[in-house]
């Protein structure tokens, strides 16, 4: 360990990692989307609509076609106005008899692929259920966007890209207070001072990642969710395991006696290890409501990501983070054990 | 400690400021959200180069201290 801790190939590579991540997450364009679909008008059985989208490419895309969907029916349009890039007015017939009310706006062109946005027109009148099938003149084609891009989200938008820069600040934290309930074992075991230093330098920087990671969760959640602080399970689990982490500096300036010190603290980091995972995995898995992706129901950042794009440069991204955590760590460590062995001279 | 204090004033107002002033909460929903990112980028890099000045401070005191 003091061998790695001194090498620098690990904090080259991390920052190689975490520098090309960040450029890429970064730079890397949103797939295009559909932001809206606004000025829904019905004229005697004509259905008018435009639709707004984002880093779309209606004007030049060849083959566009536009049609809306419930679960069973398609109507495609008749007609297709395109104003620019991100603007066309779309003409069809009204579906009659009405299938239902609410039905989801596609469009697909070669260029961007199909876009979809999931119930994002509503149609009034009455509904029966058993209505004629639809009528589209060309078939329809349904394609994938095939270029390196980051996944259009609603709501989230290029926020998306928080995922590279947010969550790798809790798995830096697991990372280092992993770490420091190793450590801490191991000084109970041998009874080392150096490993009394590794788990007080290990939970240092691991409260910094912590702060890092709820002062840019409350951020995102503010322009997200809506607020700076929720009642999400894993956001308040976290903030209770960034406590009781911190009580761990109280709990060792409250000990004079050295190896009296060492000891308990050694306990107690173990035991805020344990707590840290039931607070952040085992309470938000169990909980009933949940807006964190991955906990409860609601489904993963993977299930956006149907082709892996944004998967590679998360990876990268973590281990960049979680490299540059051990090396904080590692500097905070070092000057720990230049002070202890200055103390042991005295 | 000051400097921490400092930090977090900077922080604090920064946030206060985004959630009172209608121009800068505007300005974070324009561009498809874009600010928010780089905003959190920015928050992690303070923080991280925060915690490093401290360390640099207490490096140079413990300097100080052996030279004595």
């Amino acid at each position: 360990m003091e061998r790695l801790i001194r090498q620098s190939w690990w904090k080259i590579l991390g920052m190689i990692l975490l520098g090309s991540a960040l450029l890429i997450a970064l730079q890397t364009p949103l797939s295009p989307g559909i932001l809206s679909v606004e000025d829904v008008s019905v004229q005697d059985s004509t259905l008018e609509f435009s639709i707004i989208g984002y880093n779309s490419h209606f004007q030049s895309a060849e083959n566009l076609q536009v049609w809306i969907q419930d679960k069973t029916h398609q109507y495609c349009a008749e007609s297709v106005l395109t104003l620019d890039d991100s603007h066309i007015v779309v003409k069809m017939a009204l579906p009659s008899p009405l299938p239902s009310n609410l039905f989801s706006v596609l469009i697909n062109d070669d260029t961007d692929g199909t876009l979809a946005s999931v119930d994002g027109i509503f149609i009034k009148g009455e509904v029966q259920e058993e209505a004629a099938l639809g009528k589209c003149h060309q078939p329809i084609t349904v394609t994938e966007h095939d270029s390196f891009s980051i996944p259009y989200r609603t709501i989230l938008y290029e926020s998306i890209r928080n995922l590279n820069f947010h969550v790798p600040m809790w798995f830096a934290m697991i990372f280092l207070t992993f770490f420091s309930f190793i450590t801490a074992i191991i000084y109970l075991v041998h009874g080392k001072a150096k490993f009394d230093d590794m788990t007080v330098a290990a939970i240092h920087v691991a409260v910094l990642f912590a702060v890092c990671g709820l002062c840019t969760g409350a951020f995102w959640a503010r322009f997200t969710w809506g607020a700076f602080w929720t009642d999400d399970p894993q956001l308040n689990g976290a903030a209770i395991s960034t406590l009781i982490y911190l009580a761990y500096f109280m709990l060792r300036r409250s000990v004079q006696d050295a190896d009296k010190k060492a000891r308990l603290s050694a306990v107690y980091a173990i035991f805020a290890f344990v707590m840290f995972y039931v607070f952040v995995k085992v309470i938000p898995s169990m909980a009933d409501f949940s807006l964190h992706p991955d906990t409860t129901d609601n489904p993963s950042f993977k299930d956006y990501d149907i082709e892996g794009k944004l998967k590679m440069v998360f990876r990268a991204a973590t281990a960049g983070w979680i490299m540059l955590s051990f090396w904080i760590f590692s500097l905070k460590y070092r000057m720990l054990s230049i002070e202890r062995k200055r103390i042991d001279n005295e | 400690m000051n400097k921490i204090a400092l930090i977090a004033l900077m922080m604090t107002s920064f946030l206060s400021a985004s959630a009172a002033g209608n121009t800068m909460e505007e300005y974070m929903y324009s561009s498809g959200k874009i600010w928010v990112a780089i905003a959190v980028l920015l928050m992690i890099l303070l923080l991280i180069f925060g915690y490093l000045w401290k360390m640099d401070k207490k490096l140079g005191k413990m300097e100080e201290e052996s030279k004595n």
